[in-house]
């Protein structure tokens, strides 16, 4: 997890980077699906913000701030169906990836300990299916969505209660902001 | 009747009446068989010393106690201390024709002995191991056995093989290694023991989740599961030179690798069709053949000594259950119906048995391990109390090597194939998925 923080903490450096020596660098267009309240006219001022100070600071801000809103779905023990909450978390993170179309996103399915290791990574596999189907739903292209599954392998909460075990149930959102 | 001498021809008679007769028959059969089965009584005396006692030292004791405790650990031997022996009786026996009296000396017991003598050159031992026979005087088999001094263990499961194969005609498991996975933090690394839980070492240590390995049948190449390349994929890890190389990478998740005793296939799972199907392909890569088609899961596949069939785990009936498919994977037969979490199940190299796990609450990581026929007959439960999960057979059959997790700890476990027997081999490591190998002589009688 920790090597994953840190190659985004990477990569938005990179990001700041470029914006901040590439003044010359082609103006991004709006995806389709883009609302042009939100991602389209967040993306022009990234890429319109070049020779004005501190507009990439502030949109950097702005995407960790996004990257902060992307939410959890989590599942019923054994299930791989998404619950009312789970259809919710998957609207929620669907808006954010229509507002950065530069987003892509890998699906992790994840399982809780009570299952054996290699059952585990099939079922953490339908989770992580799940949520690309609600999120493909939603009108998010499959060519942004990967998926994996780590079954029983990366719980979130080492516990080995029920509070433990229904939070290690979910497929986690994995942003790659390129 | 020793269990050892008996099983194999037991089982050969029930292969046989299960080719030529309805199942209900073999079942009986074995359950008969094995309600006689004993162990074979035999006496292990201390080795002594051939030569300066005091260069010698405590070398031959200290083998033949490793003897004696691989023996008794093997589950064919009821290892007799001499001091238990009733005693030998002499009477005087008179001819029926009145002419003379002779001596003639009893044995109390006709248990088989073993008597060994130690030498010691610069680093090399050397032992000479006999058996004995009751009432017969002379050894009825002799062995030498070369090793470095310092590697009195290894020595000890050659001699141990070596005896049993001598007294039962079985090869036993004392040569044999147990590769299995401990966890660190969120790593998981391969490591390989001993059959008895010794020499414990890590094969890898790659900062990331390594798991599932199995033995290709020559004790050459393991095959297991890593994320070393972002997802799940399989990869061959060659033990002379401790390589690792890709063999099963597709986009999506593929797991369970299972090596098929001829050599010639590996079963493995994978979800590139969308959800896990069962695959077999060659070592070399080719020869890829799906084994099951269904819209559900199916993984953890393990083959039969034959190589005709698999045993696998499906949720096709909304639970994990375990199924056999047929090399072709064209008939696929339920075998579990009890409860609703069936899942790791490992055919025995004797073929009569399959162990599998079996979970028996919802509320808490509870597991047990269980035996069943491959007709489904003679379900039997092994274990109790914990969380017992991760079966794999010995490569006699006649044991088992589970994972234990009890009062937070999770270790690494051996048992009798009847459930007798429970021995712990791995301490203080969080130790899981444990794969029973072949056995390969250490050193050359």
């Amino acid at each position: 997890m920790k090597s994953q923080k840190l190659g985004l903490l990477a990569l938005l450096t990179m990001l700041a980077l470029t914006l901040a020596v590439a003044p010359g660098c082609k103006k991004k267009m709006p995806k389709e699906g883009d609302r042009p309240e939100d991602g389209g006219k967040k993306i022009e001022e990234v890429t319109g913000g070049e020779d004005k100070d501190g507009t990439t600071e502030d949109k950097i801000s702005e995407m960790e701030r996004d990257l902060a809103l992307i939410k959890v779905v989590y599942f019923d023990y054994d299930k791989s169906e998404l619950r009312a909450d789970g259809r919710e978390a998957v609207r929620n993170n669907a808006d954010l990836l229509r507002k950065w179309p530069d987003w892509k996103v890998t699906l992790e399915g994840h399982c809780d300990e009570r299952g054996t290791n290699e059952y585990n990574l099939a079922l953490g596999e339908r989770r992580a299916r799940a949520a690309q189907r609600a999120l493909e739903a939603e009108g998010i292209a499959s060519s942004r969505i990967r998926t994996i599954s780590y079954g029983e392998e990366r719980p979130s909460d080492p516990g080995h209660t029920e509070t433990s075990w229904s939070r290690n149930r979910r497929a986690e959102f994995r942003v790659d902001v390129h | 009747m020793s269990l050892s001498s008996i099983r194999p021809r037991v089982l050969s008679l029930v292969l046989l009446l299960l080719l030529t007769a309805c199942s209900a028959v073999a079942q009986i059969t074995l359950r008969t068989e094995t309600a006689s089965v004993g162990r074979l009584e035999l006496v292990v005396y201390p080795f002594t010393p051939d030569g300066d006692a005091a260069f010698i030292g405590e070398l031959p004791v200290q083998l033949s106690d490793l003897v004696k405790g691989d023996l008794t650990y093997s589950g064919y031997f009821n290892i007799v201390s001499p001091s238990d022996l009733p005693p030998d009786t002499t009477v005087q026996v008179k001819r029926v024709d009145g002419k003379l009296d002779s001596l003639v000396t009893f044995s109390g017991s006709t248990a088989a002995r073993v008597r060994g003598t130690v030498s010691l050159g610069w680093d090399m031992a050397r032992a000479s191991i006999a058996i004995f026979q009751p009432p017969l005087r002379e050894p009825i088999h002799l062995s030498e056995f070369s090793f470095k001094a310092d590697k009195a263990r290894d020595a000890a499961h050659d001699i141990a093989a070596w005896i049993t194969r001598m007294l039962t005609g079985e090869e036993g498991a004392f040569t044999s290694q147990v590769v299995f996975v401990v966890k660190t933090g969120q790593n998981k690394d391969l490591w390989m023991m001993d059959w008895d839980g010794a020499n414990a070492h890590s094969l890898t240590r790659d900062q990331t989740l390594n798991m599932s390995p199995t033995w290709s049948p020559d004790g050459k190449h393991l095959y297991f599961t890593s994320f070393r390349n972002g997802d799940a994929d399989i990869y061959r890890y060659d033990l002379a030179s401790g390589s690792v190389r890709p063999f099963v990478q597709t986009p999506r998740t593929d797991s369970a690798p299972s090596v098929s005793p001829d050599g010639q296939w590996v079963a493995y799972a994978s979800s590139e069709s969308g959800n896990f199907e069962v695959y077999r392909v060659h070592p070399d890569g080719s020869g890829k053949t799906q084994l099951t088609f269904n819209g559900r899961d199916d993984t953890s596949p393990s083959w039969s000594p034959t190589a005709r069939e698999l045993v696998f785990t499906s949720d096709r009936s909304g639970s994990p259950q375990i199924y056999i498919v047929d090399f072709e994977g064209v008939d696929t037969r339920r075998l579990t119906f009890d409860g609703n979490y069936n899942e790791t199940a490992r055919w025995s190299p004797r073929g009569d048995l399959i162990a599998w796990c079996s979970r028996e609450s919802d509320l808490y990581p509870k597991f047990q391990v269980f035996t069943v026929m491959p007709n489904g007959g003679r379900e039997r439960r092994l274990t109790e109390g914990g969380n017992k999960f991760d079966c794999s057979w010995s490569p006699d059959g006649m044991k088992i090597v589970y994972t234990s997790q009890q009062d937070g700890k999770t270790s690494i476990w051996t048992m009798n194939w009847d459930g007798s027997g429970a021995r712990q081999l791995t301490f203080g490591l969080e130790a899981s998925q444990p794969q029973w190998g072949p056995a390969v002589p250490f050193t050359t009688p």
